[in-house]
């Protein structure tokens, strides 16, 4: 296992790996992933923290997929566990702006809605 | 390394002169502007100079003119008056003057000694005397019987005769001074018209050969018919009476029946002492040569001419190449009465500008600018001159005003413009070939500067360029020469600094390297003993993989299973990834039916795989237990893996849809990827299931989310399953597969059996990765109705 390209880097709130970066934008409150982004389960573990240290702070979000050009079904699962959690802790307000011309984008962030109801799903 | 300088030089001075060029070019560009904005500002001045000139010019030629041809007509008019009052005078002071006019009758030289003409049957005074006195044979009483061949004068007409003796006095020295005359004459009233005429002339043998007949008409209504009326008509006019000179009467022009060329005979008639009756008229042949002559000479401008014309247009006076150019054309053998007219009619012209041309209405100087005539431009003044009372032939007196015209050709008037404007023009030419003289002139000083300036900059960027060449081949010993005070000499020296500097340091670098050198051998033992242990560990999970794949692989469905199925043939196909992805598919009968499963397991390896087996054997159990509810039976599956994987603790959900085939209706249940329907023309619909469940394994109970539709299916439509491992496929550049193409590949081959379907699918997808690494299982299930 010599393959280290995946290996995140950066600090707790800005994750780059090849290819990708996730990074929270405090002022806004707006979490930002670009790039494409084929990690294998474990390797999501940092941008779940991220996510989960993020709805704990604070219940308003915002997410934005506009230039995440693939999420692979992994990192799927780990939006629709992030959403379930948020259902969980409730009185959230969190918003999610995607694109409709990203393939995974649409097939997949309506999920959300169905694991959080109280979600806002911005598709431009 | 020279080559450096030359270039840095020659961009250096590229830059410079196409910035002095430019610099230069608008310069000129807005002087040359300014001339040419210059010159036609000039111009325009000068064409409204020349213009307004031109005019005054031709406006006061024209009025000098029209005073001249008035002068000319009235002084003949004058003569006449004089000759007029006297003969007034004489009428009226007729008792008064009987003494006289008797004695006058009997002396010598006044005495009319009429002598009756047998041949011609008139009484005409013999050559010698000092006027011509004829009379008319119509005014002899008829002949006696003894005397043939011999009549008397009726004697009221001999009296008439004796009264006007005295004119033998005024007729003959009027017609020498004055105005050119041609003759002046005295013509009785009504029966008793005979005529005293001045100079002498056998005036009835003329007339007798010009006009037969005449010697028995009575001579007014015979030679001018409808004048005398014209006259009596004035009697009713106390004012006119009054004023003899406002009487003068004007023929038209005419050709003078003796050979004189163009004349006008002025009329004034006289009245008898109570101003009740016609009492007889002074006459004078006013020869026009001198008139005409005057109009032809006049010269305008180059090729300018003027003419006179009467009301009725007809030209009398014009040079012959300005009747030429105004197209006149003379209509001969008219007659008006006994007179021959002239006749050059304006609106008979071959012109038809000149047809159109009105003569002036008032008594304005008029200006008819341009008139194009016969393709050339001219400038057309006409002004009309004083009235004057005019009889033409048969017609009544009328008033008469004669126009003069100017015709000029424009291009005359406005040659000194274009002269004028010739000149600028010539003389912009001549600022714009200097300017660019000067700019040329300029522009090669200026270079001639930057090249030797540059000469020098570049002589120093050259040597630096070949020092740091040297520095680049490892020669540190290197130094530039550069002694100058600007920055190149500063460049110079810190160059030097740096390349002892480089000297300096690379003999340390040598020793620095091995000490570096013992560490990296160090390192790598380290490795090396570090990827020992991890081959070992790669091996325990390669095997691990190898397992994975065996299981996914292990449950699928045999072909031989697949073509047992009735009604349907299907066909499948999954290739796991290098590192397994948990694909699932499964195709079951279940009574006449058939249950097909299709789903991906999220994330790779050794627990998606083992996830794939728990849904292959819940499906399974389920269909065993002949589950029929489909959306019972797949929360019944969600709940198993839902409680299977908090168990375990595995971190892994899974799409699934879930098939039920039964007599060409296909049912399908859960959220996976889209389902391509293919019909049987080759027509595409996609059957989207993002509404008809959720991903499995992550909620205990989806009940609420599961949905269900059904597709109708006729023999040969053909359904089209798939794993995202298909459509995220990517290729050398990273661009993913997609659903399009996959739909393309699928309507090519649709017509052919599944498993030739599947085949071209599969092929597609691998031909399109090509060497990129293939990051997902590839599975599709193809079914077609048979």
């Amino acid at each position: 296992m010599t393959d280290t390209t995946t290996r995140p880097t950066g600090s707790e709130t800005d994750i780059k790996g090849p290819g990708y970066r996730v990074w929270f934008d405090l002022p806004a409150r707006t979490l930002h992933f670009e790039g494409v982004l084929r990690l294998s389960t474990s390797e999501y573990k940092p941008i779940e923290d991220l996510l989960d240290g993020v709805l704990q702070a604070s219940p308003t979000l915002a997410l934005r997929m506009t230039e995440l050009q693939f999420l692979n079904s992994s990192g799927i699962n780990m939006l629709y566990k992030f959403a379930i959690a948020a259902r969980k802790k409730g009185e959230t307000e969190i918003k999610v702006h995607g694109s409709s011309t990203i393939p995974w984008q649409g097939k997949s962030l309506p999920n959300l809605k169905k694991f959080l109801p109280a979600i806002v799903i911005a598709l431009d | 390394m020279a080559t450096t300088g030359s270039r840095f030089r020659t961009k250096f001075v590229l830059v410079a002169g196409v910035g002095l060029v430019i610099g230069l070019t608008l310069a000129a560009l807005a002087s040359l502007r300014g001339i040419s904005s210059l010159g036609s500002d000039a111009s325009e001045e000068i064409r409204k100079g020349l213009e307004r000139a031109s005019r005054e010019y031709l406006t006061n030629h024209l009025e000098d003119t029209a005073q001249r041809v008035e002068f000319l007509r009235g002084r003949a008019g004058a003569e006449l008056g004089v000759l007029a009052a006297v003969t007034q005078t004489l009428i009226d002071q007729q008792a008064a003057l009987a003494p006289l006019t008797a004695a006058a009758a009997a002396a010598g030289p006044l005495r009319d000694a009429l002598v009756y003409d047998a041949r011609g049957e008139w009484s005409q005074t013999p050559a010698g005397e000092p006027t011509a006195v004829a009379v008319w044979g119509y005014l002899h009483a008829p002949a006696a019987p003894n005397q043939p061949g011999l009549r008397d004068i009726k004697p009221e007409v001999r009296a008439a005769v004796a009264q006007t003796a005295l004119l033998d006095l005024l007729l003959p020295a009027q017609l020498q001074h004055g105005a050119e005359k041609q003759a002046m004459y005295f013509i009785g009233p009504e029966g008793a018209e005979y005529l005293r005429i001045a100079p002498y002339a056998d005036a009835a043998g003329h007339a007798d050969q010009l006009y037969p007949g005449h010697n028995n008409s009575p001579f007014w209504g015979f030679y001018f018919p409808g004048i005398v009326d014209g006259w009596k008509r004035w009697l009713a006019d106390p004012a006119r009476m009054r004023e003899p000179a406002t009487q003068l009467t004007g023929t038209a022009p005419y050709t003078d029946a003796g050979g004189s060329g163009a004349i006008m005979t002025l009329f004034q008639p006289v009245w008898d002492a109570t101003r009740t009756r016609f009492a007889g008229a002074v006459g004078v042949d006013v020869t026009l040569g001198q008139l005409i002559r005057y109009v032809q000479d006049l010269r305008l401008a180059g090729s300018g001419f003027a003419f006179l014309a009467q009301d009725n247009g007809n030209v009398f006076a014009v040079r012959d190449d300005g009747q030429n150019i105004l197209g006149l054309q003379e209509v001969r053998g008219a007659s008006g009465g006994g007179v021959d007219i002239f006749q050059r009619f304006l609106h008979q012209s071959r012109d038809p500008a000149i047809r159109a041309l009105a003569l002036p209405s008032g008594d304005a100087v008029d200006y008819r600018d341009p008139v194009a005539i016969g393709g050339q431009d001219y400038v057309v003044v006409l002004k009309r001159l004083a009235p004057f009372n005019a009889w033409s032939g048969s017609a009544d007196i009328v008033p008469e005003r004669w126009t003069l015209g100017f015709v000029v050709p424009a291009a005359e008037i406005y040659a000194s413009l274009h002269k004028a404007r010739d000149t600028i023009a010539a003389s912009s030419r001549g600022i714009l070939f200097n300017q660019i003289a000067i700019t040329l002139f300029a522009l090669a000083v200026v270079m001639l500067g930057i090249f030797l300036v540059s000469r020098r900059m570049t002589g120093a960027l050259v040597d630096l360029a070949a020092g740091a060449g040297k520095i680049a081949q490892k020669d540190y010993e290197v130094r530039v020469d550069v002694r100058s005070d600007d920055e190149f000499g500063a460049l110079g020296r810190a160059f030097n600094q740096m390349a002892a500097e480089i000297r300096a340091n690379t003999h340390d670098l040598e020793r620095l390297v091995e000490q570096r050198t013992a560490q990296l051998q160090r390192a790598s033992r380290e490795i090396m003993a570090l990827n020992e242990r991890l081959a070992q560990e790669n091996l325990r999970l390669g095997a691990e993989l190898d397992v994975a794949r065996r299981l996914q692989l292990m449950v699928l469905p045999p072909e031989r299973e697949l073509a047992e199925i009735e009604g349907l043939d299907v066909a499948g196909y999954m290739r796991p990834a290098d590192e397994v992805g948990g694909d699932y598919y499964d195709v079951l009968r279940a009574g006449d039916g058939v249950k097909i499963g299709i789903g991906d397991v999220t994330g790779h390896g050794l627990e998606s795989g083992v996830l794939m087996l728990m849904i292959q054997t819940a499906v399974r159990t389920l269909q065993a237990a002949e589950e029929r509810d489909a959306a019972r039976f797949l929360n019944i599956v969600n709940k198993v893996l839902y409680q299977n994987i908090q168990r375990v603790g595995l971190d892994r959900t899974a799409t699934l849809v879930l098939l039920d085939y039964a007599q060409g209706v296909l049912r399908l249940t859960g959220q996976h990827e889209e389902a391509v329907v293919v019909r049987q023309d080759g027509s595409i619909e996609r059957i989207d299931t993002i509404d008809l469940g959720m991903p499995v394994g992550i909620e205990v109970d989806i009940a609420a989310f599961i949905a269900r539709t059904e597709v109708r299916l006729s023999p040969g439509d053909v359904v089209v399953l798939y794993t995202d491992g298909i459509t995220e496929a990517e290729d050398i550049h990273g661009e993913q597969y997609g659903i399009d193409r996959l739909c393309e590949v699928v309507r090519r081959a649709h017509e052919r059996p599944a498993t030739d379907i599947k085949q071209a699918i599969v092929d597609d997808v691998m031909r399109f990765i090509g060497a990129q690494k293939v990051f997902d299982d590839i599975t599709t299930v193809v079914i077609k109705r048979r």
